[in-house]
């Protein structure tokens, strides 16, 4: 890895970084308990994604695991199996996070788009979910809205961290 | 994931995360929260005396009904008797919970009640609203619980269709539907037959209503059929439940 790249320190954002998870596990709880919308990209798949490509001295594959054992108690699912997806799609993001960086916007958000598409086969095999009707077409939808919500969160995101960085 | 989902050993594990995500969890209701206290807020007085009239005469039937109830006791006690070992549930043995969310996604159905363990709510209770049985308790924080809801597909409830006393499990489907199994070709079932819950496996207490089969096919080469059914209790409506306690009265009579 070059020391060229630029990285984030943990320490000039721990608090950002603690409140983004924070506020996207409470957005997606939200989605589900309260508007009863099942079918939108987990805000903090997405959020564990961004850190992961900015904070580059982690591995975040423990973020990973633990913000995965959450989902399987908030979900009810076996315990372990979002964790399953969720270290899975952040390894494969760990291999490629110095191309991903150099990438443009639109190709970064095809490729998370991509790696929605894998969290929905591997969600397909592990959880048999349920889908009738319209489900089905919303079920894969999703990886789609990821992409149309990846430019405006990574700058949401750059703000915040400027700002945190930089105050 | 195979121990958690094969057996119980995790459940403490899960009952510690779920304390942890507690207050993440009443934070993400808290939309739902207002969205209910507004609505009662904006309830006129004519609506709250309306429905205080409905509750008024339903009370009334009800206290009616229960004048019936003692003498029916009394009978099933005598009859049990001759029948030998029995068992009936403790009119003292019952909770009620308030529903705090309720969530139907894809990939389980359940809901959050406002009793946890400090109330003394235990995992696998039952929980039945004013119609019929809802679900199962699975996992428990100090103040909250999860019913596990009769239509996920993780659940199977062993149940007998209340007419003929064939006994047959039901199986969750989602999207508010059930699915009856194992009863065979040769059996007598019908549209609109009533399922209640058989007590067999020693987790839901016998005798209370479960669904209603909607859909009966035969299949060919199949010894059973395939039947199709839909829950009595209104799971997307309920905001009152009650928690049966696993404290039974086992009469044993020679």
């Amino acid at each position: 890895m070059s020391d060229k790249v630029f990285s984030l320190r943990f320490s000039d954002i721990k608090w950002l970084f603690i409140f983004s998870y924070f506020i996207s596990v409470v957005i997606d709880s939200m989605m589900i308990l309260s508007f009863n919308i099942n079918f939108v990209p987990y805000l903090t798949l997405l959020i564990l994604l961004f850190w992961s490509t900015q904070i580059l001295n982690q591995t975040h594959l423990f973020s990973a695991f633990i913000l995965g054992l959450l989902f399987d108690a908030s979900m009810n699912t076996p315990l372990g199996s979002h964790s399953l997806i969720f270290v899975t799609i952040t390894f494969l993001m760990l291999r490629s996070r110095l191309r991903f960086k150099g990438y443009p916007l639109w190709q970064q958000s095809i490729i998370v788009g991509s790696y929605f598409v894998l969290f929905q086969v591997m969600s397909w095999f592990i959880f048999h979910p349920v889908l009738k009707g319209n489900a089905l077409l919303y079920y894969w939808v999703e990886p789609l809205l990821a992409i149309l919500i990846w430019p405006v969160l990574t700058q949401i995101m750059h703000r915040l961290t400027h700002r945190s960085v930089f105050s | 994931m195979v121990m958690d989902h094969y057996s119980h050993l995790l459940s403490n594990f899960r009952n510690l995360l779920l304390t942890t995500i507690d207050p993440i969890e009443r934070t993400a209701t808290l939309p739902l929260d207002i969205y209910n206290w507004m609505q009662q807020d904006y309830t006129t007085i004519n609506q709250l005396q309306m429905r205080n009239q409905q509750l008024e005469t339903e009370n009334l039937l009800l206290k009616a009904q229960q004048q019936q109830m003692g003498k029916l006791k009394l009978e099933i006690s005598r009859l049990n008797r001759l029948l030998g070992t029995a068992s009936q549930m403790s009119s003292s043995s019952v909770q009620i919970a308030n529903v705090n969310s309720y969530s139907e996604t894809p990939l389980a159905q359940f809901y959050t009640l406002n009793k946890g363990s400090l109330d003394g709510v235990k995992i696998n209770q039952t929980v039945i609203d004013a119609k019929g049985l809802i679900g199962q308790i699975t996992s428990l924080t100090p103040s909250s619980s999860r019913v596990q809801l009769i239509t996920d597909p993780d659940i199977q409830v062993p149940v007998r269709i209340q007419r003929t006393g064939q006994r047959g499990i039901l199986n969750g489907l989602g999207h508010n539907q059930l699915s009856l199994m194992f009863i065979p070709n040769s059996s007598s079932i019908k549209e609109g037959d009533l399922l209640e819950t058989s007590g067999l496996g020693d987790v839901f207490p016998e005798g209370h209503p479960a669904a209603i089969v909607n859909k009966v096919n035969t299949l060919k080469g199949e010894p059973y059929y395939e039947i199709f059914a839909q829950p009595v209790a209104d799971l997307n409506l309920s905001q009152k439940v009650l928690i049966l306690s696993k404290k039974m009265e086992n009469d044993h009579v020679r």
